[in-house]
């Protein structure tokens, strides 16, 4: 978990200056596991997507992924 | 102005507040906030939400000049019927009101903005569905900035939702003590184990609860990390996924097997329908609050004439299934509610005003008070004096059922206790309610030893609300 996190933080760019309209406490704990988060299950989506054109382009898969036991990340059914 | 126009729970964000100018409810919106509510209504944000019904309309008020230097704006949201609070929603309204949230974030970003605040104070039930209240929420989504909403989105809506899947369906009530949302760290505590093996929980939850704890006091951590807008997106879908996944255990109550088992047979059950639908034309309330409305089979009867009607319980599951109900029939004027009446929600929040008790909201025109008395009387030991002052002063108009010692339900009441109720019978319900009522209508159940009630509140409030009532 920790040497997660510290890459995490070493992918640092540009720091933005935070809008003084954010009132209330985002949490620094809560700004990190957020990063986290967001990337592991942007790379699983990255991994889902990629693996259905992969399939698509060997004509063993039709249309858009719309698997009803959806993985995080996939878009809910309204 | 005075500091008392200003609406009680609206003071935190810089951006702008509610006020009362006489009567009616209006937002401030302050020169701060003119660049963001500029591209919230010219971005197409704003109509595309409100075309779905997840944001309030608002109408702006351009000849009002606010109350402060600083008013850029002045706007008037259209008003909702009843004001309710997360920890009195059940637990099907906690997640649609979860999942509003989230598809309202999901939409800002698409238009370039982005919450920075999902509280659930933000939401408010209006015509049966979740509704975003805050029109000030919004802001510019500025590329790579992580969402500084997500901590208050896991304890005001993840937190209270896990609990009542995993471990108890009355833990909400925690809310009531937490008014930020529940911390994560006793979220976590009191989660079964299993919840660590779940992907989602255990990020959202557990790990979360810890990654707060280590960097508590190391706010410089966290301040150039940078999230790519679909990786956001993916973290917002993944809250959406977890929030839809959530479900009760199944429970039993008694409460469930109720209509199954009580005194009456069909004959009973559609005249007992038909005393309160004549009661309700000759009240014609325009609101009314049915208090131990169970799943919402008499609140119908009131709804089905037009009446916008709250349904109180104190079972959160019978009120869960009077929602899940409502919902499926698409009926807009019912807004049922967990309410314990003897515990009734009390003012909370900063200088105990910043959230109403449930006597401090606009009394309704009507109360129902059915297969409740013995309820009252019998397990909470509450004399008829109390019980008929207290419901003359929550409305001008009551309607209630006097259950005897006759019937099967008090009879289980009673099974397990001494009876020290010698004046529970009807005779002396009539003497201690005439002194706060005047009778107008009674009529006995077809084949049911039950009696119903048609009252009117003797409460001067009432005789002065009359006469000053447009």
């Amino acid at each position: 978990m920790n040497t997660l996190l510290t890459s995490i933080l070493g992918i640092q760019i540009l720091s933005l200056p935070l809008s003084i309209l954010v009132y209330i406490d985002p949490g620094t704990g809560s700004i990190i596991l957020q990063a986290l988060v967001a990337t592991v299950v942007g790379a699983a989506i990255a991994v889902k997507l990629f693996w259905h054109r992969l399939l698509k382009f060997f004509g063993l898969r039709k249309g858009t992924p719309s698997d009803p036991n959806a993985k995080p990340g996939d878009l809910p059914k309204e | 102005m005075t500091l008392n126009s200003l609406h009680k729970s609206s003071f935190r964000d810089p951006s702008g507040f509610l006020f009362y100018d006489g009567a009616r409810l209006l937002r401030q919106v302050n020169n701060c906030y003119q660049t963001d509510y500029q591209l919230l209504m010219n971005s197409g944000l704003y109509e595309k939400l409100c075309a779905e019904n997840l944001l309030i309309r608002h109408e702006v008020l351009e000849n009002h000049k606010g109350v402060t230097d600083n008013a850029f704006k002045v706007i008037a949201p259209e008003m909702v019927s009843f004001i309710s609070y997360p920890y009195e929603w059940s637990f099907s309204q906690i997640k649609d009101a979860a999942l509003t949230t989230l598809k309202i974030q999901k939409i800002a970003l698409q238009f370039g903005m982005t919450l920075k605040d999902s509280s659930a104070y933000n939401i408010q039930f209006h015509k049966g569905k979740p509704v975003f209240i805050d029109t000030l929420s919004f802001e510019k989504y500025r590329e790579g900035k992580p969402w500084q909403a997500y901590k208050q989105f896991c304890q005001h809506f993840l937190a209270p939702l896990a609990l009542m899947s995993y471990t108890d369906i009355r833990l909400n009530q925690l809310l009531k003590l937490y008014l930020d949302g529940i911390p994560l760290d006793l979220t976590a505590s009191l989660l079964p184990f299993k919840t660590k093996i779940n992907f989602l929980l255990l990020m959202h939850i557990h790990l979360h609860a810890k990654s707060q704890k280590k960097y508590e006091h190391k706010g410089s951590a966290s301040r150039d990390i940078q999230i790519k807008l679909s990786n956001l997106m993916a973290l917002v879908d993944s809250l959406s996924f977890m929030v839809r996944k959530f479900r009760l255990k199944k429970q039993d109550t008694e409460w469930g097997r109720y209509y199954t088992f009580t005194n009456y047979n069909d004959l009973s059950f559609s005249h007992k329908k038909e005393i309160i639908s004549g009661y309700l034309r000759d009240i014609h309330p325009s609101t009314l609050w049915d208090l131990g409305a169970n799943t919402g089979e008499f609140t119908n009867l009131a709804a089905l004439q037009g009446t916008n009607c709250m349904a109180f319980d104190i079972d959160p599951l019978a009120v869960d299934s009077n929602y899940n109900n409502i919902k499926k029939q698409k009926i807009g004027n019912i807004l049922p509610l967990v309410m314990d009446l003897t515990n009734p929600s009390p003012s909370i929040g900063w200088n105990n005003k910043e959230r109403m008790s449930m006597r401090k909201r606009p009394n309704p025109d009507a109360v129902m008070a059915l297969a409740l008395i013995h309820h009252l009387a019998i397990s909470n030991n509450l004399p008829f004096s109390r019980i008929s002052k207290f419901l003359s002063k929550l409305s001008e108009n009551l309607i209630i059922e006097f259950v005897p010692k006759s019937d099967s339900q008090v009879k289980i009441l009673l099974e397990s206790r001494k009876d020290i109720f010698q004046e529970y019978d009807e005779m002396h319900f009539e003497k201690e309610f005439s002194s706060f009522f005047d009778f107008c209508a009674k009529e006995k159940i077809r084949e049911s030893e039950r009696v119903i009630y048609r009252m009117k509140s003797k409460d001067k409030k009432f005789k002065f609300a009359a006469a000053t009532t447009i």
